[in-house]
């Protein structure tokens, strides 16, 4: 069970370059834990939010077309992009959704089986809906996401169950 | 002291999307980091920081043709590597388990999942320079330690081939098979 093996280096972070070092290494810390930091920051996205979503809405189109031809792996694809960027422009349940059709195409991939049309255009349905409505406000967009979240578990339990027999 | 700080960091941004990338660099330029690099996938990244030999690097996972975690594995362990203790956060937006691990068993420094949120940035790029990591070489890993956290006190159960409580740098003598 036990077996002689060459021992462990370890180097210590003090021996290697980094970053910064001393005191200016605490100071760049703080400036960036700084709210100043945080609203600059936030300034930033908030000047690249509208062609941001731009490119979201751009990506739910091609998800939707990939969804329609049955492309699996192409649908997995766009809405990766859109978990992605999405919410960071505060389309939150979009990117949720998003997140949730991933998941499940990323674990019945992994399992060889292939995916329910129906569960398919749930999602891409209400991914739509919410990036274009920009219902978020209403947060009807996540309540559509944790519906559909308890809807993949559900079909993943199916597919678990089916592949058992 | 520390404008100068930012103005003399370097930060390369590996992103295959074009918009995360641009996002990337604005928030970075808005921090006030002047040397911001880009590049689209893992090669030209490797390049790239040989060219640029930058303080630090976020990557994205998920890249053709060559990922975050090949670049990753290029940049610790390759032979003509510019800079194997380069700090590498990665950008994922995959939660699955297996693609996480993978990456931090290549050496990834910290990780920042997507959606990213300007908060989560800072704490990240704060991290690598507030608690750089100790680089743990065996048979079969070089990169950052991979224990985030030492309790003085544990009492175990002791699992891991180096957990000995007496003296850690002779660890690694055991392999628990």
């Amino acid at each position: 069970m036990f077996q002689r093996r060459k021992k462990v280096e370890f180097i210590d972070a003090k021996s290697y370059p980094s970053v910064v070092r001393g005191g200016d290494a605490a100071q760049f810390v703080s400036a960036l834990k700084s709210e100043d930091a945080s609203r600059r920051a936030a300034r930033a996205i908030l000047a690249r939010t509208s062609q941001l979503r731009d490119a979201v809405l751009d990506y739910v189109s091609a998800l939707e077309r990939a969804a329609r031809a049955g492309d699996d792996a192409a649908a997995f694809g766009e809405a990766h992009e859109i978990r992605g960027l999405a919410e960071t422009v505060g389309l939150v349940a979009a990117g949720r959704i998003a997140n949730g059709l991933c998941s499940y195409l990323d674990a019945l991939a992994e399992r060889g089986q292939s995916a329910d049309r129906t569960v398919i255009m749930l999602h891409v349905d209400a991914i739509a809906r919410s990036a274009r409505a920009e219902d978020e406000a209403t947060r009807l967009g996540g309540k559509v996401a944790v519906e559909l979240a308890a809807l993949v578990a559900h079909k993943l339990g199916d597919s678990l169950d089916t592949a058992a027999r | 002291m520390t404008a100068a700080v930012f103005d003399y960091l370097k930060a390369l941004v590996v992103e295959d999307n074009a918009h995360m990338r641009a996002l990337l660099r604005s928030l970075l330029h808005a921090l006030g980091l002047k040397q911001v690099y880009e590049c689209s996938d893992g090669a030209s990244a490797y390049n790239e920081l040989r060219e640029r030999k930058p303080d630090f690097v976020l990557t994205d996972l998920s890249m053709k043709p060559v990922d975050g975690i090949e670049f990753t594995r290029m940049v610790r362990t390759a032979s003509d590597s510019p800079n194997p203790y380069v700090p590498i956060i990665m950008i994922t937006g995959h939660t699955e388990r297996q693609r996480v691990e993978a990456a931090r068993d290549v050496g990834v420094t910290e990780f920042l999942a997507k959606p990213i949120t300007v908060q989560n940035l800072l704490l990240r790029i704060a991290e690598i320079v507030d608690r750089p990591r100790a680089f743990v070489r065996c048979d079969n890993y070089f990169g950052p330690d991979r224990r985030r956290r030492r309790d003085e006190d544990y009492a175990g159960p002791w699992r891991r081939q180096d957990d000995f409580k007496d003296d850690l740098a002779i660890a690694g003598d055991l392999d628990i098979r």
